[in-house]
């Protein structure tokens, strides 16, 4: 895998960190339990502070379902989800919602930026949807939001409408939008499809700073061998089914290190 | 960011749908706010006939009495009609106090008869405010001058300087006549055909007709016609005091053209208010709940990026409210702008049978148009709660796969 060694292991990595995601026997059926489809069987995962999870499969193998049980946007048809050890299936819409806030960053597949709000402001929108800022923490905000969107390469855009986006631009907004909250878990569907070659070496350099400095683990659904190759772990799914987890030796995840 | 924000900026930058909607809002409240403003307008005018026109006054002070008692027993005896006289002077924000009778028959010139509806009036001098608004000039030296109205002079061939007989039933039913001779034709306040313009007789002409020495009622003019109904109880409290059974009705109790007005317009105008709110209520509904479909997936990533569903709620309600405090915004100054504009055209329309031409004016009617802000932002609450809620319960999931 990209000249890395690799073994497939199946105990969880680093059993002595506090899992920040962990699916036991999950199964996600959509439509009906006779005619319904199956689209996730019997999932067992956990995620640590720091890793970085790849999940790979075919279209329909199950990827977006499972991270979005993993991210409490969807719920489990049968087994149990814990996020920061609080059991989701326990949890009110309204606990929920502000776990989210507070814990997980999102990209999604299909982007979903708010056209009524600029580039900046589409990446500001977690934190002020958390809490209201005062003036000096809004500056500081702010002062983030442009630094990673010039990270990004995306400095010249910061004033821009989504519509004034082309879809590269508009995925790295997302990304930066997933990452301005320092967030313990960054769930992101494909975040990469519509990025160039340099464009992929600036986010993932991103996602590893993060990993680094904030412990942030990392939930990536991808079919790019390039992501692949920066994982700690890679989970193999074919038609909702777990094939095999692999992890990457010589990485594991930051806090496990210690 | 603040549900109140992200709606407001939806709202500013938000689609043609929103735009359609607002304008939608304004131009049915602009038509709604003319109307009111026309209805006030007309009911001004028929407070000036009724008023200064009929000359029924602000106020008229009668004297309270049994129903059924001998005749006479509903006037004032000429010492009470004093005291209430005095009594009234004395109120505040009185303008004029002037004593009259109201006497009917028939005004006969030997070639055409017609009957009359009269006024036993007091002629005042000019000097005294309202009185110079006060429609026909009786000649106090002239014992026996009435004053007529031109329609009236024109069915009966009068012209100044006329005789005229007229012909009453005293209060015991005896048949009374009366040569009379014409000192002032004038001319009636209003030009439609449904006025009442009365014959002016000189007070104790009507009580002759009247065969009484008694007042039927002291007619009030206030300076502030506003505070009719503060000054009436004022009124009634001195009168109580003083020992004097009497009740007072206000000029809008007595005016059988203003009740009958002001019931057609309340009922026209509720209708049209009425049509006006559906509007609005199905506009603002119809809108949210296409927002709402269209933006399913805005809503979960708002949602999912932490915003709760209460605040999907209010975004969605704000987004309600905003939309028809803009189109009511709009209103205002449409309305504004047009009430101006017609108000300069002194344009005019039929009224009545006699298709006389009343001037169409538009006079604001701000608490009306109070009430009806008021009314449209609670017709939007509810109409906004069905799509607000449905876009704060659906699944984040499905949505964001949409």
């Amino acid at each position: 895998m990209d000249g890395m060694q690799s073994e497939v292991i199946t105990p969880p990595p680093a059993r002595q960190l506090t899992p920040l995601v962990s699916l036991a026997r999950v199964h996600k059926v959509y439509g009906g339990a006779l005619l319904g489809v199956h689209a996730l069987h019997d999932i067992d995962l956990q995620l640590v502070p720091g890793e970085i999870v790849s999940v790979c499969g075919p279209c329909g193998s199950g990827k977006t379902s499972l991270l979005n049980i993993a991210g409490m946007l969807d719920t489990a048809t049968e087994g149990s989800v814990a996020v920061a050890s609080l059991l989701v299936s326990k949890l009110s819409e309204q606990a929920r919602a502000d776990l989210r806030g507070d814990m997980i960053g999102f990209v999604f597949q299909s982007f979903s930026l708010i056209p009524v709000l600029t580039a900046r402001e589409n990446v500001l929108l977690p934190l002020l949807l958390r809490a209201r800022l005062e003036r000096s923490e809004m500056a500081a905000a702010q002062e983030r939001a442009d630094l990673l969107l010039s990270r990004l390469g995306l400095a010249a855009q910061a004033g821009h409408y989504p519509q004034r986006l082309d879809a590269s631009q508009s995925q790295r907004v997302a990304i930066a939008r997933a990452l301005i909250t320092r967030p313990r878990l960054v769930i992101a569907d494909e975040p990469t499809s519509r990025l160039e070659q340099g464009a992929i070496r600036q986010v993932m350099d991103l996602f590893a700073q993060q990993q680094t400095q904030h412990g942030t683990a990392f939930l990536i659904s991808t079919r790019d061998q390039r992501q692949l190759s920066r994982a700690t772990r890679t989970l193999q799914l074919s038609e909702g089914r777990l094939l095999a987890a692999t992890t990457v030796r010589g990485r594991r995840p930051i806090g496990a290190q210690r | 960011m603040s549900p109140h924000r992200l709606a407001m900026r939806t709202l500013l930058l938000g689609g043609t749908r929103s735009i359609l909607a607002i304008l939608l809002i304004a131009a049915s409240l602009c038509v709604l706010d003319l109307f009111a403003g026309h209805i006030s307008s007309a009911r001004a005018r028929l407070e000036y006939q009724a008023v200064i026109g009929e000359r029924l006054g602000h106020l008229a002070v009668l004297r309270e009495s049994e129903p059924g008692g001998p005749p006479g027993s509903a006037m004032f005896a000429p010492a009470e009609a004093l005291r209430v006289l005095q009594v009234a002077q004395r109120s505040p924000g009185v303008s004029l106090v002037v004593p009259q009778m109201s006497v009917s028959g028939i005004a006969s010139t030997g070639a055409r008869s017609a009957l009359f509806f009269g006024e036993g009036i007091v002629s005042t001098p000019d000097s005294v405010g309202v009185a110079q608004q006060l429609p026909g000039k009786l000649n106090p030296a002239e014992r026996r001058g009435i004053a007529v109205s031109r329609r009236q002079a024109n069915s009966l061939g009068l012209a100044n300087g006329s005789s005229v007989t007229l012909t009453g039933a005293s209060l015991n039913a005896r048949s009374l006549a009366l040569e009379a001779e014409v000192v002032d034709i004038y001319p009636g306040s209003t030009p439609d055909g449904t006025a009442r313009h009365p014959l002016l007789m000189p007070f104790s002409m009507a009580q002759t007709l009247l065969d009484t020495e008694r007042t039927e009622r002291i007619v009030v003019y206030l300076v502030d016609a506003t505070r009719t109904e503060e000054r009436r109880g004022l009124l009634l409290a001195s009168l109580r005091a003083a020992g004097i059974p009497a009740v007072v009705k206000t000029w809008q109790e007595q005016s059988a053209a203003y009740a009958s007005e002001r019931g057609a317009s309340d009922i026209a105008f509720d209708s049209v208010a009425g049509m006006v709110f559906a509007v609005i209520a199905a506009t603002i509904a119809a809108t949210l709940a296409m927002n709402a479909l269209e933006r399913r997936r805005e809503v979960a990533t708002l949602r999912a990026l932490g915003m709760r569903s209460s605040g999907v709620f209010i975004m969605f309600i704000m987004e309600g409210l905003g939309m028809a405090l803009a189109g009511v915004t709009l209103s205002l100054v449409a309305s504004g702008l047009i009430a101006w504009i017609v108000n300069r055209a002194a344009l005019s329309y039929n009224t009545g049978p006699a298709l006389s031409r009343a001037p169409m004016l538009v006079e604001l009617d701000f608490d009306r148009m109070a009430m009806v802000v008021l009314s449209v932002l609670a017709v939007t609450l509810l109409a906004a709660l069905v799509p607000a809620f449905k876009a704060a319960r659906g699944g984040i999931a499905p949505a964001l796969a949409n």
